[in-house]
Protein backbone atom coordinates (compact mmCIF):
# COMPACT_ATOMS: atom_id res chain seq x y z
CA UNK A 1 0.00 0.00 0.00
CA UNK A 2 1.10 3.53 -0.42
CA UNK A 3 1.69 5.37 2.70
CA UNK A 4 2.00 8.78 2.71
CA UNK A 5 4.67 8.48 5.16
CA UNK A 6 7.51 7.53 3.50
CA UNK A 7 6.78 10.51 0.73
CA UNK A 8 6.71 13.54 3.26
CA UNK A 9 9.14 15.45 4.77
CA UNK A 10 10.50 15.46 8.23
CA UNK A 11 13.16 17.89 9.58
CA UNK A 12 16.37 16.80 9.98
CA UNK A 13 19.69 18.37 10.23
CA UNK A 14 21.99 17.35 7.17
CA UNK A 15 23.73 18.71 4.14
CA UNK A 16 20.97 18.07 1.92
CA UNK A 17 18.44 19.62 3.89
CA UNK A 18 20.03 23.03 4.60
CA UNK A 19 20.30 23.36 0.55
CA UNK A 20 18.15 25.83 -1.19
CA UNK A 21 15.39 24.16 -2.56
CA UNK A 22 15.75 25.80 -6.14
CA UNK A 23 19.37 24.36 -6.50
CA UNK A 24 17.87 20.78 -5.35
CA UNK A 25 14.87 20.76 -7.53
CA UNK A 26 17.35 21.90 -10.52
CA UNK A 27 19.31 18.57 -9.80
CA UNK A 28 16.26 16.85 -9.25
CA UNK A 29 14.55 18.07 -12.82
CA UNK A 30 17.72 17.35 -14.48
CA UNK A 31 18.05 14.13 -13.16
CA UNK A 32 14.41 13.26 -14.90
CA UNK A 33 15.45 14.84 -17.85
CA UNK A 34 18.52 12.93 -18.52
CA UNK A 35 16.31 9.44 -17.44
CA UNK A 36 13.43 10.32 -19.99
CA UNK A 37 16.30 11.17 -22.52
CA UNK A 38 18.03 8.17 -22.66
CA UNK A 39 17.51 4.59 -22.72
CA UNK A 40 20.71 2.86 -22.58
CA UNK A 41 21.31 0.81 -19.67
CA UNK A 42 24.83 1.85 -18.63
CA UNK A 43 23.97 5.67 -18.42
CA UNK A 44 21.13 4.98 -16.69
CA UNK A 45 22.97 2.74 -14.06
CA UNK A 46 25.33 5.62 -13.45
CA UNK A 47 22.14 8.29 -13.26
CA UNK A 48 20.94 5.53 -10.71
CA UNK A 49 24.51 5.93 -8.91
CA UNK A 50 24.37 9.39 -8.94
CA UNK A 51 20.91 9.81 -7.46
CA UNK A 52 22.29 7.64 -4.59
CA UNK A 53 24.48 10.97 -2.97
CA UNK A 54 21.90 12.57 -1.76
CA UNK A 55 19.74 10.22 -0.31
CA UNK A 56 22.68 8.79 1.62
CA UNK A 57 24.32 12.10 2.87
CA UNK A 58 20.18 13.23 3.03
CA UNK A 59 20.25 10.49 5.95
CA UNK A 60 16.48 8.88 4.11
CA UNK A 61 17.91 5.66 2.69
CA UNK A 62 15.55 4.30 4.95
CA UNK A 63 12.46 6.26 4.37
CA UNK A 64 13.68 5.81 0.32
CA UNK A 65 13.70 2.20 0.27
CA UNK A 66 10.46 1.85 2.19
CA UNK A 67 8.68 4.08 -1.08
CA UNK A 68 10.52 1.28 -3.57
CA UNK A 69 9.20 -1.38 -1.46
CA UNK A 70 5.29 0.14 -1.68
CA UNK A 71 6.19 0.20 -5.79
CA UNK A 72 7.75 -2.84 -5.73
CA UNK A 73 4.38 -4.01 -7.65
CA UNK A 74 4.63 -1.25 -10.53
CA UNK A 75 8.25 -1.96 -11.17
CA UNK A 76 7.68 -5.68 -11.62
CA UNK A 77 4.78 -4.63 -13.94
CA UNK A 78 7.07 -3.02 -15.67
CA UNK A 79 9.79 -5.51 -16.13
CA UNK A 80 6.99 -7.63 -16.97
CA UNK A 81 5.30 -5.94 -19.46
CA UNK A 82 8.19 -4.70 -21.27
CA UNK A 83 9.90 -8.55 -21.63
CA UNK A 84 6.65 -9.43 -23.27
CA UNK A 85 6.87 -7.18 -25.70
CA UNK A 86 10.56 -6.70 -26.52
CA UNK A 87 11.99 -9.95 -25.21
CA UNK A 88 15.22 -8.00 -24.28
CA UNK A 89 16.31 -8.38 -20.35
CA UNK A 90 18.54 -5.43 -20.97
CA UNK A 91 15.62 -2.95 -22.49
CA UNK A 92 13.48 -4.20 -19.51
CA UNK A 93 15.87 -3.62 -16.74
CA UNK A 94 16.62 0.11 -18.26
CA UNK A 95 13.16 0.94 -18.02
CA UNK A 96 12.99 -0.42 -14.65
CA UNK A 97 16.22 1.93 -13.75
CA UNK A 98 14.57 4.88 -15.23
CA UNK A 99 11.71 4.21 -12.93
CA UNK A 100 13.61 4.20 -9.98
CA UNK A 101 15.98 7.39 -10.91
CA UNK A 102 12.29 9.08 -11.66
CA UNK A 103 11.32 7.84 -7.85
CA UNK A 104 14.84 8.42 -6.41
CA UNK A 105 15.42 11.68 -7.53
CA UNK A 106 12.20 13.28 -7.07
CA UNK A 107 11.92 11.77 -2.97
CA UNK A 108 15.37 13.17 -2.55
CA UNK A 109 13.41 16.12 -3.29
CA UNK A 110 10.70 16.08 -1.48
CA UNK A 111 11.69 13.91 1.72
CA UNK A 112 15.16 17.03 2.05
CA UNK A 113 12.85 20.26 1.32
CA UNK A 114 9.89 21.67 3.51
CA UNK A 115 6.51 22.43 1.98
CA UNK A 116 7.36 26.32 3.61
CA UNK A 117 10.53 26.41 1.46
CA UNK A 118 8.87 25.02 -1.66
CA UNK A 119 6.66 27.58 -1.64
CA UNK A 120 8.55 30.47 -0.48
CA UNK A 121 10.96 29.68 -3.99
CA UNK A 122 7.12 29.56 -5.73
CA UNK A 123 6.51 33.05 -4.06
CA UNK A 124 10.45 34.10 -5.30
CA UNK A 125 9.56 33.20 -8.81
CA UNK A 126 6.83 35.84 -8.50
CA UNK A 127 3.42 33.39 -8.49
CA UNK A 128 0.81 34.44 -6.95
CA UNK A 129 0.79 34.40 -2.75
CA UNK A 130 -2.81 32.44 -3.45
CA UNK A 131 -0.97 29.97 -5.37
CA UNK A 132 1.51 29.66 -3.51
CA UNK A 133 -0.77 29.83 0.16
CA UNK A 134 -3.08 27.08 -1.42
CA UNK A 135 0.10 24.25 -1.97
CA UNK A 136 1.15 25.20 1.61
CA UNK A 137 -2.39 23.95 3.07
CA UNK A 138 -3.02 21.22 0.02
CA UNK A 139 0.00 19.52 1.06
CA UNK A 140 -0.29 20.59 4.77
CA UNK A 141 -3.64 18.33 5.00
CA UNK A 142 -2.32 15.46 3.36
CA UNK A 143 -0.85 13.99 6.75
CA UNK A 144 -4.07 14.99 8.91
CA UNK A 145 -6.70 13.77 5.90
CA UNK A 146 -4.65 10.13 6.37
CA UNK A 147 -5.23 10.42 10.43
CA UNK A 148 -8.79 11.54 9.93
CA UNK A 149 -8.96 8.25 7.27
CA UNK A 150 -7.74 5.51 9.87
CA UNK A 151 -10.07 7.02 12.47
CA UNK A 152 -13.22 7.03 10.14
CA UNK A 153 -12.20 3.41 9.45
CA UNK A 154 -11.92 2.61 12.86
CA UNK A 155 -14.90 4.62 13.73
CA UNK A 156 -16.84 1.82 11.04
CA UNK A 157 -15.49 -1.02 11.53
CA UNK A 158 -16.03 -0.64 15.33
CA UNK A 159 -19.97 -0.96 14.33
CA UNK A 160 -19.66 -4.17 12.39
CA UNK A 161 -18.54 -2.39 8.83
CA UNK A 162 -16.87 -4.77 6.62
CA UNK A 163 -14.24 -3.34 4.53
CA UNK A 164 -12.85 -6.56 3.48
CA UNK A 165 -15.34 -9.07 1.91
CA UNK A 166 -17.86 -9.56 -0.34
CA UNK A 167 -18.22 -8.68 -4.85
CA UNK A 168 -17.36 -5.13 -6.11
CA UNK A 169 -20.98 -3.68 -5.97
CA UNK A 170 -20.51 -4.50 -1.84
CA UNK A 171 -17.64 -3.05 -1.58
CA UNK A 172 -18.29 0.37 -3.33
CA UNK A 173 -21.06 0.12 -1.11
CA UNK A 174 -19.06 -0.45 1.80
CA UNK A 175 -16.97 2.49 1.07
CA UNK A 176 -19.70 4.80 1.72
CA UNK A 177 -19.60 5.10 5.19
CA UNK A 178 -16.16 5.84 5.07
CA UNK A 179 -15.89 8.29 1.83
CA UNK A 180 -18.49 10.81 3.48
CA UNK A 181 -17.35 11.45 6.92
CA UNK A 182 -13.81 12.22 5.28
CA UNK A 183 -15.07 14.17 2.90
CA UNK A 184 -17.52 16.03 5.37
CA UNK A 185 -14.75 16.56 7.15
CA UNK A 186 -12.30 18.06 4.95
CA UNK A 187 -14.23 20.58 3.42
CA UNK A 188 -15.37 21.66 7.10
CA UNK A 189 -11.94 21.87 7.73
CA UNK A 190 -11.14 23.94 4.58
CA UNK A 191 -14.03 26.48 5.87
CA UNK A 192 -12.90 26.51 9.29
CA UNK A 193 -9.10 27.25 7.67
CA UNK A 194 -10.68 30.09 5.61
CA UNK A 195 -12.39 31.75 8.46
CA UNK A 196 -9.29 31.42 10.91
CA UNK A 197 -7.11 33.11 8.35
CA UNK A 198 -9.70 35.71 7.09
CA UNK A 199 -10.07 37.01 10.56
CA UNK A 200 -6.46 37.23 10.51
CA UNK A 201 -6.51 39.55 7.52
CA UNK A 202 -5.81 37.51 4.92
CA UNK A 203 -5.79 39.12 1.26
CA UNK A 204 -5.46 42.88 2.92
CA UNK A 205 -1.71 42.55 1.50
CA UNK A 206 -1.44 41.59 -2.26
CA UNK A 207 2.27 40.63 -1.38
CA UNK A 208 3.08 40.03 2.08
CA UNK A 209 6.30 39.89 3.56
CA UNK A 210 8.11 36.82 4.33
CA UNK A 211 9.43 35.81 8.01
CA UNK A 212 12.40 34.09 6.04
CA UNK A 213 14.07 34.23 3.11
CA UNK A 214 16.17 31.70 0.75
CA UNK A 215 19.90 32.47 0.55
CA UNK A 216 22.17 30.74 -1.91
CA UNK A 217 24.92 28.80 -0.46
CA UNK A 218 28.29 27.57 -1.01
CA UNK A 219 26.63 24.29 -1.11
CA UNK A 220 23.87 25.01 -3.68
CA UNK A 221 26.70 26.22 -5.66
CA UNK A 222 28.36 23.17 -5.85
CA UNK A 223 24.78 21.21 -6.50
CA UNK A 224 24.16 23.33 -9.18
CA UNK A 225 27.78 23.12 -11.13
CA UNK A 226 27.98 19.64 -10.44
CA UNK A 227 24.67 18.55 -11.64
CA UNK A 228 25.05 20.69 -14.87
CA UNK A 229 28.42 19.00 -15.48
CA UNK A 230 26.44 15.83 -15.02
CA UNK A 231 23.96 16.79 -17.76
CA UNK A 232 26.28 17.96 -20.08
CA UNK A 233 28.02 15.05 -20.50
CA UNK A 234 25.61 12.64 -20.18
CA UNK A 235 24.08 14.85 -23.15
CA UNK A 236 26.97 14.54 -25.03
CA UNK A 237 26.70 10.96 -24.49
CA UNK A 238 23.29 10.44 -25.59
CA UNK A 239 24.38 12.67 -28.87
CA UNK A 240 27.09 10.53 -29.27
CA UNK A 241 29.98 12.73 -28.78
CA UNK A 242 31.33 10.62 -26.25
CA UNK A 243 31.96 7.20 -24.75
CA UNK A 244 31.39 6.03 -21.40
CA UNK A 245 31.28 2.51 -20.31
CA UNK A 246 30.15 0.76 -16.81
CA UNK A 247 29.45 -2.30 -17.34
CA UNK B 1 -13.57 -9.97 31.33
CA UNK B 2 -11.01 -8.06 29.34
CA UNK B 3 -7.23 -8.67 30.42
CA UNK B 4 -4.09 -6.56 28.71
CA UNK B 5 -1.32 -8.95 29.53
CA UNK B 6 2.14 -6.68 29.11
CA UNK B 7 1.23 -5.09 26.28
CA UNK B 8 3.38 -2.62 24.07
CA UNK B 9 2.16 -1.20 21.35
CA UNK B 10 4.12 1.26 18.98
CA UNK B 11 2.54 2.76 15.50
CA UNK B 12 4.14 2.28 12.54
CA UNK B 13 6.85 4.55 11.55
CA UNK B 14 7.21 6.04 15.11
CA UNK B 15 10.15 5.22 17.13
CA UNK B 16 8.78 5.75 20.88
CA UNK B 17 6.17 3.31 21.85
CA UNK B 18 2.71 4.46 22.47
CA UNK B 19 1.54 2.00 25.02
CA UNK B 20 4.30 0.43 27.38
CA UNK B 21 3.83 -2.56 30.04
CA UNK B 22 0.23 -2.44 30.60
CA UNK B 23 -1.20 -4.97 32.71
CA UNK B 24 -5.16 -4.17 33.20
CA UNK B 25 -8.08 -6.59 34.73
CA UNK B 26 -11.06 -5.06 33.77
CA UNK B 27 -13.90 -7.52 35.52
CA UNK B 28 -17.81 -8.12 33.95
CA UNK B 29 -20.22 -5.50 35.38
CA UNK B 30 -17.19 -2.88 36.16
CA UNK B 31 -17.14 0.97 35.71
CA UNK B 32 -13.48 1.60 35.01
CA UNK B 33 -12.84 4.72 34.46
CA UNK B 34 -9.38 6.09 32.27
CA UNK B 35 -7.76 9.62 32.44
CA UNK B 36 -4.41 10.97 31.97
CA UNK B 37 -3.18 13.93 29.97
CA UNK B 38 -3.55 14.36 26.25
CA UNK B 39 -1.36 11.89 23.86
CA UNK B 40 -1.11 10.20 27.44
CA UNK B 41 -1.88 6.97 25.08
CA UNK B 42 -5.68 6.55 26.13
CA UNK B 43 -7.78 6.03 22.73
CA UNK B 44 -4.37 3.87 21.46
CA UNK B 45 -5.60 1.77 24.25
CA UNK B 46 -8.93 1.44 23.92
CA UNK B 47 -8.17 0.71 20.13
CA UNK B 48 -7.25 -2.54 21.50
CA UNK B 49 -9.81 -3.65 23.29
CA UNK B 50 -12.33 -4.57 19.76
CA UNK B 51 -8.84 -5.55 17.84
CA UNK B 52 -8.26 -2.46 15.71
CA UNK B 53 -5.29 -2.26 16.92
CA UNK B 54 -2.97 -5.29 17.94
CA UNK B 55 -0.48 -5.09 20.60
CA UNK B 56 3.28 -4.85 19.25
CA UNK B 57 4.60 -6.99 22.28
CA UNK B 58 2.20 -9.19 24.71
CA UNK B 59 -1.88 -9.47 24.43
CA UNK B 60 -5.07 -8.54 25.07
CA UNK B 61 -7.69 -11.11 26.10
CA UNK B 62 -11.74 -9.95 25.75
CA UNK B 63 -13.88 -12.79 27.33
CA UNK B 64 -11.35 -15.27 27.15
CA UNK B 65 -10.40 -14.37 23.07
CA UNK B 66 -7.16 -13.25 22.35
CA UNK B 67 -7.80 -10.40 19.84
CA UNK B 68 -5.21 -11.39 18.07
CA UNK B 69 -6.90 -14.56 16.82
CA UNK B 70 -10.47 -12.20 15.44
CA UNK B 71 -11.62 -9.79 13.81
CA UNK B 72 -12.94 -6.13 14.49
CA UNK B 73 -15.90 -7.56 13.10
CA UNK B 74 -16.46 -10.34 15.29
CA UNK B 75 -15.18 -8.50 18.70
CA UNK B 76 -17.18 -5.40 17.29
CA UNK B 77 -20.13 -7.59 18.92
CA UNK B 78 -19.17 -7.71 22.74
CA UNK B 79 -16.95 -4.67 22.28
CA UNK B 80 -18.61 -1.58 21.68
CA UNK B 81 -16.70 1.84 20.78
CA UNK B 82 -17.71 4.83 20.58
CA UNK B 83 -14.93 7.38 19.51
CA UNK B 84 -13.69 10.62 20.26
CA UNK B 85 -14.55 12.96 17.21
CA UNK B 86 -18.44 12.21 16.04
CA UNK B 87 -17.47 13.47 12.35
CA UNK B 88 -15.32 11.03 12.07
CA UNK B 89 -18.46 8.66 11.91
CA UNK B 90 -21.42 10.18 11.05
CA UNK B 91 -22.24 9.61 7.02
CA UNK B 92 -25.74 8.03 6.59
CA UNK B 93 -28.69 10.39 5.27
CA UNK B 94 -30.73 10.75 8.53
CA UNK B 95 -30.70 10.07 12.25
CA UNK B 96 -32.52 7.10 11.81
CA UNK B 97 -30.19 5.41 9.49
CA UNK B 98 -26.97 6.66 11.25
CA UNK B 99 -28.76 4.90 14.44
CA UNK B 100 -29.64 1.18 13.03
CA UNK B 101 -26.26 1.32 10.92
CA UNK B 102 -24.86 -0.97 13.04
CA UNK B 103 -27.75 -3.13 13.81
CA UNK B 104 -28.34 -3.76 10.19
CA UNK B 105 -24.38 -4.45 9.85
CA UNK B 106 -24.81 -7.19 12.51
CA UNK B 107 -27.74 -7.96 10.34
CA UNK B 108 -30.48 -8.28 13.14
CA UNK B 109 -33.91 -8.53 11.76
CA UNK B 110 -35.97 -5.06 10.26
CA UNK B 111 -38.81 -5.50 12.78
CA UNK B 112 -36.13 -5.65 15.84
CA UNK B 113 -34.22 -2.98 14.47
CA UNK B 114 -36.98 -0.21 13.78
CA UNK B 115 -38.16 -1.19 17.54
CA UNK B 116 -34.85 -1.02 18.90
CA UNK B 117 -33.45 2.31 17.07
CA UNK B 118 -36.98 4.27 17.79
CA UNK B 119 -36.22 3.28 21.65
CA UNK B 120 -33.01 4.72 21.67
CA UNK B 121 -33.50 7.98 20.21
CA UNK B 122 -36.19 8.42 22.49
CA UNK B 123 -33.96 7.82 25.47
CA UNK B 124 -32.11 10.14 23.67
CA UNK B 125 -34.14 12.86 23.11
CA UNK B 126 -33.57 12.79 19.91
CA UNK B 127 -37.31 11.56 17.88
CA UNK B 128 -37.59 14.86 16.98
CA UNK B 129 -35.06 14.47 14.42
CA UNK B 130 -34.99 10.83 13.07
CA UNK B 131 -35.77 11.82 9.42
CA UNK B 132 -32.70 15.04 9.65
CA UNK B 133 -29.36 15.10 8.39
CA UNK B 134 -27.42 13.67 11.35
CA UNK B 135 -24.34 15.75 9.29
CA UNK B 136 -25.95 19.41 10.76
CA UNK B 137 -26.85 18.54 14.09
CA UNK B 138 -25.33 20.64 17.10
CA UNK B 139 -21.77 19.47 18.98
CA UNK B 140 -23.66 17.67 21.34
CA UNK B 141 -26.71 16.27 19.52
CA UNK B 142 -23.98 14.44 17.10
CA UNK B 143 -22.43 13.20 20.08
CA UNK B 144 -25.40 11.41 21.38
CA UNK B 145 -25.85 10.26 17.77
CA UNK B 146 -23.20 8.54 18.23
CA UNK B 147 -23.39 7.01 21.40
CA UNK B 148 -27.23 5.92 20.01
CA UNK B 149 -25.73 4.70 17.54
CA UNK B 150 -23.54 1.96 19.27
CA UNK B 151 -25.43 1.30 22.74
CA UNK B 152 -28.62 0.48 20.38
CA UNK B 153 -26.74 -3.03 19.81
CA UNK B 154 -26.49 -3.78 23.43
CA UNK B 155 -22.87 -4.64 23.23
CA UNK B 156 -21.64 -6.52 26.86
CA UNK B 157 -19.24 -4.08 26.92
CA UNK B 158 -19.37 -0.59 26.24
CA UNK B 159 -16.37 1.44 26.03
CA UNK B 160 -17.02 5.80 25.25
CA UNK B 161 -14.18 7.81 24.77
CA UNK B 162 -14.89 11.61 25.71
CA UNK B 163 -18.66 10.98 26.20
CA UNK B 164 -19.28 14.12 27.80
CA UNK B 165 -17.96 16.55 25.61
CA UNK B 166 -20.34 19.09 24.59
CA UNK B 167 -23.06 17.27 26.02
CA UNK B 168 -25.27 20.44 28.54
CA UNK B 169 -26.29 19.53 31.60
CA UNK B 170 -29.76 17.49 31.00
CA UNK B 171 -27.66 15.37 28.75
CA UNK B 172 -24.79 14.61 30.78
CA UNK B 173 -27.43 13.54 33.67
CA UNK B 174 -29.03 11.65 30.92
CA UNK B 175 -25.58 9.79 30.29
CA UNK B 176 -25.10 9.33 34.29
CA UNK B 177 -28.70 7.72 34.66
CA UNK B 178 -27.90 5.68 31.12
CA UNK B 179 -24.28 4.32 32.60
CA UNK B 180 -26.04 3.38 36.01
CA UNK B 181 -29.10 1.55 34.32
CA UNK B 182 -25.99 -0.36 32.15
CA UNK B 183 -24.08 -1.15 35.31
CA UNK B 184 -27.40 -2.58 36.62
CA UNK B 185 -27.22 -4.91 33.70
CA UNK B 186 -24.06 -5.78 34.53
CA UNK B 187 -22.38 -4.81 31.74
CA UNK B 188 -18.37 -3.44 31.82
CA UNK B 189 -18.00 0.16 30.55
CA UNK B 190 -14.84 1.61 30.22
CA UNK B 191 -15.20 5.77 29.87
CA UNK B 192 -11.91 7.68 28.99
CA UNK B 193 -12.79 11.25 30.22
CA UNK B 194 -10.92 14.38 31.41
CA UNK B 195 -13.78 14.97 33.28
CA UNK B 196 -13.38 13.98 37.14
CA UNK B 197 -16.59 15.04 38.68
CA UNK B 198 -18.17 12.33 35.97
CA UNK B 199 -15.57 9.72 37.35
CA UNK B 200 -17.01 10.83 40.96
CA UNK B 201 -20.45 10.11 40.06
CA UNK B 202 -19.74 6.79 38.44
CA UNK B 203 -16.56 4.81 38.98
CA UNK B 204 -15.75 1.48 40.33
CA UNK B 205 -12.03 1.95 39.56
CA UNK B 206 -9.76 4.69 38.21
CA UNK B 207 -7.10 3.96 36.27
CA UNK B 208 -4.08 6.97 35.55
CA UNK B 209 -1.89 6.97 32.27
CA UNK B 210 1.08 9.18 31.75
CA UNK B 211 3.19 8.72 28.46
CA UNK B 212 2.05 5.36 27.39
CA UNK B 213 1.86 4.06 31.11
CA UNK B 214 -0.58 3.00 33.47
CA UNK B 215 0.47 5.78 36.24
CA UNK B 216 -2.17 4.83 39.26
CA UNK B 217 -4.84 2.40 39.60
CA UNK B 218 -7.29 2.96 42.14
CA UNK B 219 -10.37 3.97 43.78
CA UNK B 220 -11.77 7.67 43.20
CA UNK B 221 -10.59 8.45 46.64
CA UNK B 222 -7.29 6.99 45.95
CA UNK B 223 -6.83 9.25 43.03
CA UNK B 224 -8.31 12.65 44.28
CA UNK B 225 -6.82 13.10 47.49
CA UNK B 226 -3.00 11.82 45.30
CA UNK B 227 -2.14 15.59 44.06
CA UNK B 228 1.08 14.49 42.79
CA UNK B 229 -0.85 12.05 40.60
CA UNK B 230 -3.41 14.83 39.38
CA UNK B 231 -0.73 17.46 38.37
CA UNK B 232 1.11 14.21 36.31
CA UNK B 233 -2.09 13.46 33.98
CA UNK B 234 -3.15 16.98 34.05
CA UNK B 235 -6.13 16.85 36.21
CA UNK B 236 -7.81 19.24 38.80
CA UNK B 237 -8.15 18.20 41.88
CA UNK B 238 -12.13 18.55 42.91
CA UNK B 239 -12.87 21.24 45.10
CA UNK B 240 -13.97 19.22 48.54
CA UNK B 241 -10.55 17.08 48.59
CA UNK B 242 -8.49 20.75 47.51
CA UNK B 243 -10.80 21.92 50.94
CA UNK B 244 -10.43 18.69 53.07
CA UNK B 245 -6.70 18.66 52.48
CA UNK B 246 -5.72 22.25 53.20
CA UNK B 247 -8.23 21.51 56.79
CA UNK B 248 -5.17 18.92 57.66
CA UNK B 249 -7.48 16.41 59.39
CA UNK B 250 -6.24 14.55 61.94
CA UNK B 251 -8.04 11.38 60.59
CA UNK B 252 -8.35 9.94 56.92
CA UNK B 253 -9.83 11.97 55.03
CA UNK B 254 -10.69 9.51 52.20
CA UNK B 255 -14.24 8.99 52.16
CA UNK B 256 -15.15 12.87 51.60
CA UNK B 257 -15.44 12.83 47.91
CA UNK B 258 -18.62 14.59 47.19
CA UNK B 259 -20.06 17.93 48.95
CA UNK B 260 -22.91 15.44 50.74
CA UNK B 261 -20.09 13.60 52.22
CA UNK B 262 -18.32 16.74 53.36
CA UNK B 263 -21.63 17.41 54.88
CA UNK B 264 -22.81 14.90 56.33
CA UNK B 265 -19.56 14.65 58.20
CA UNK B 266 -19.09 18.57 59.07
CA UNK B 267 -19.31 17.86 62.63
CA UNK B 268 -16.40 15.33 62.84
CA UNK B 269 -14.45 17.40 60.32
CA UNK B 270 -14.21 19.97 62.47
CA UNK B 271 -13.30 18.51 65.61
CA UNK B 272 -10.50 17.19 63.64
CA UNK B 273 -9.01 20.34 62.00
CA UNK B 274 -5.90 20.84 63.02
CA UNK B 275 -4.63 24.00 64.87
N1 LIG C 1 -2.35 7.05 13.94
C1 LIG C 1 -1.28 7.42 14.65
N2 LIG C 1 -0.04 7.35 14.12
C2 LIG C 1 1.04 7.70 14.83
N3 LIG C 1 1.00 8.14 16.09
C3 LIG C 1 -0.19 8.24 16.69
C4 LIG C 1 -1.41 7.89 16.01
N4 LIG C 1 -2.44 8.10 16.85
C5 LIG C 1 -1.89 8.56 17.99
N5 LIG C 1 -0.56 8.64 17.92
C6 LIG C 1 0.37 9.08 18.98
O1 LIG C 1 0.26 8.20 20.09
C7 LIG C 1 0.24 8.91 21.32
C8 LIG C 1 -1.02 8.59 22.11
O2 LIG C 1 -2.14 9.10 21.41
P1 LIG C 1 -3.63 8.88 21.91
O3 LIG C 1 -4.52 9.37 20.83
O4 LIG C 1 -3.80 7.49 22.36
O5 LIG C 1 -3.71 9.86 23.16
P2 LIG C 1 -4.95 10.20 24.10
O6 LIG C 1 -4.56 9.83 25.48
O7 LIG C 1 -6.19 9.61 23.55
O8 LIG C 1 -5.01 11.80 24.00
P3 LIG C 1 -6.27 12.79 23.98
O9 LIG C 1 -6.59 13.10 25.40
O10 LIG C 1 -5.73 13.99 23.28
O11 LIG C 1 -7.37 12.13 23.23
C9 LIG C 1 0.38 10.37 20.95
O12 LIG C 1 1.72 10.75 21.13
C10 LIG C 1 -0.01 10.45 19.50
O13 LIG C 1 0.70 11.46 18.84
MG1 LIG D 1 -7.95 10.33 22.78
Amino acid sequence: MLRPENFIYRPKDTVIHRLDPRSKFYYAFLMLVLAILTIDFNLLLLLLLFTLFPILLGKILKQVLKAIQSSLFFLALIFIINFIFSLNVILALALVIRFLILIISFLAFSLTTSIDDIALSFYKLRFPYDFVLALTLAYRFIPTLFKDAVNIVDAQRSRGLETQKGNLIKRVKNFMPVIIPLLVVAIRRALNVAEAMESRCFGASKRPTNYYELKIKFGDILLFVASTILFIIVLAEILGLVKIAIV
Amino acid sequence: MIEFKEVYFKYPFEDTYALKNINIRISKGECVFIMGSNGAGKTTLIKHINGILKPTKGEVWVNGKNTKNFTVAELSKIVGIVFQNPDHQIFASSVYEEVAFALRNFKFDEKYIENKVNETLKFFSLEKYKEASPLFLSGGEKKRVTIASVVCYEPEILVLDEPTVGLDLKQRKNLVNLINELKKMNKTIIVVTHDIDFAIELANRVIIMNEGEVLKEGSISDIIYDEETLRKANLIQPIIPQVVTKLKLSISSKKIITIEDFLTNLEIILKNVKT
